[in-house]
């Protein structure tokens, strides 16, 4: 089932069967490296527009084994149970040896996989730096198209500075683990200073390091000028810390109450539609930056000339500086 | 190592090819929590350049089904050490097919008696990887068989 009309058909109008298989065909198509896979990609894109947009979109990111998968386990269970559908994109590393990957985010996700609510999908980053994989923003709005309203992506494991996801998604959240270092952590720049909310996670293993990191977290975001433990209808967001412990459950309630009055001040302040319009600014620079770069790659006269003038450059017969201008020129 | 190499060349020749990288699920179906073998193979697999889903331990053969359609892998590979692949393996392909994917083809590795090859692969199965089959051969047994399917779709 590769035709595309089928997939355009079944993603918006099919039954419930058909319809989870057009998604998959649908992210298989838009992550697919073949041209001509791109061109109906777009179509199938610009065709779908009408249908996104309607949904929460939602960013996960932290370390490996902070629990993030588990975290969404419970949550997605939670808001099924709410009455929402729940779309889960989850990115595992591809080896920068061979290629290959192992996607094992299902693993931690086993009654949510199974719900007829849900829709799991992994992907390989395959080489895409900061946590995401290079379709995951398309993927999200085919998933929109598809009706779920709940639209969850999952980073890889990441470390301090993987903030990509925070340009694609409503509200960034990041976790931590207790013990994890101490308040000057918390104020080195990079992923803490854009998320809308940390939570700690573990607190069922050690709730005493885990309320020490939250206050840790708290009073780092008191430098950085953020927190607030109050604020009033038309403020400003400004970030929350929470400890709760993905694994049983609790507390993961009471973070959706602070997800669910972060949408309510993000709309009331306009911060919502204006956060989404620059996210799609940016997304088109991005388009455009990749499409130079392809076109480049792919210009004839540049693939004839690169190889010699690669040659130069690694004997040291031309600067490289001299070279890349030559090949712009081109 | 020349077998080796020659087939991860093959795998990325795929790649750009169909636009992807092949891709199997290695599953546990039923009673049956004997997971090192699905481990060793899965990163095998991923070593040579295949991306690979591992599902949860204990899943139905709906709910396998269900996740390789999700995921759009090319492949299921069923690791079966508790006899019960005469049952599950006929359910998979079952399944798959009532929810619609009968593109995405069967293979099975683990302990199976031979005097269940035959029946295996009448129900459907396309490989079956006893022990002692070194995993380059199954790999690139596998990698034919999803060029075949592909093919096949066209």
């Amino acid at each position: 089932m590769n035709d595309f009309s089928q997939i355009l058909h079944d993603l918006t109008l099919g039954e419930a069967l058909p319809k989870r298989r057009a998604l998959a065909k649908a992210i298989t198509l838009m992550e697919s490296s073949r041209d001509d896979h791109r061109g109906q990609a777009d179509q199938l894109l610009t065709q779908l527009l009408p249908y996104t947009g309607q949904s929460m979109r939602i960013g996960l990111s932290g370390v490996p084994g902070v629990g993030k998968s588990t975290l969404i386990e419970n949550l997605g269970m939670w808001l099924i149970n709410q009455g929402h559908r729940v779309a889960v994109l989850a990115v595992d590393p591809s080896s920068s040896l061979s290629g290959g990957s192992i996607l094992g985010d299902k693993t931690r996700m086993e009654l949510l996989s199974n719900h007829p609510a849900a829709y799991i999908r992994p992907s390989p980053s395959s080489g895409t730096l900061g946590g995401v994989a290079e379709k995951t923003r398309e993927c999200i709005l085919l998933c929109e198209a598809a009706g779920y309203d709940i639209v969850i992506v999952e980073t890889m494991g990441v470390g301090q500075s993987e903030t990509t996801v925070a340009g694609m998604t409503d509200m960034f959240i990041v976790m931590q683990l207790p013990n994890a270092g101490d308040d000057l952590q918390a104020i080195k720049k990079g992923i803490m200073e854009i998320a809308d909310v940390v939570l700690i996670n573990k607190s069922d293993l050690d709730a005493n390091a885990a309320s020490m990191a939250q206050s840790f977290i708290e009073s780092a975001f008191h430098l950085l000028g953020g927190h607030k433990s109050s604020v009033t209808a038309f403020e400003k967001w400004h970030p929350k810390v929470l400890s709760l412990s993905a694994l049983s459950g609790s507390g993961v309630s009471e973070f959706w109450s602070v997800v669910s009055d972060f949408k309510q001040l993000q709309m009331n302040n306009g911060e919502w539609q204006s956060r989404r319009q620059s996210q799609s600014l940016k997304w088109l620079q991005e388009l455009i930056q990749t499409g130079l770069k392809m076109a480049f790659i792919q210009n004839p006269k540049v693939a004839s000339h690169l190889p010699s003038l690669e040659q130069d450059v690694l004997y040291g017969r031309i600067a490289a500086s001299t070279a890349a201008r030559q090949l712009l020129a081109l | 190592m020349e077998y080796w190499n020659q087939l991860k060349d093959d795998i990325a020749k795929f790649a750009i090819k169909q636009g992807r990288r092949p891709r199997v699920m290695i599953s546990k179906l039923g009673q049956d929590g004997h997971d090192r073998g699905a481990k060793v193979v899965s990163t095998a697999f991923a070593d040579l350049g295949f991306d690979v889903d591992i599902g949860p331990l204990f899943q139905t053969p709906e709910e396998c089904a269900r996740q390789a359609i999700e995921n759009d892998v090319h492949a299921v590979g069923v690791s079966t050490l508790a006899a019960g692949h005469k049952t599950l393996v006929p359910a998979i392909i079952a399944e798959l097919k009532k929810q619609g994917a009968d593109d995405i083809i069967v293979f099975v590795g683990g302990v199976i008696p031979k005097q269940d090859y035959e029946f295996l692969y009448a129900s459907g199965v396309k490989g079956i990887y006893g022990p002692g089959t070194p995993i380059p051969v199954s790999a690139r047994d596998v990698l034919t068989h999803i060029e075949q399917a592909v093919q096949a779709q066209k």
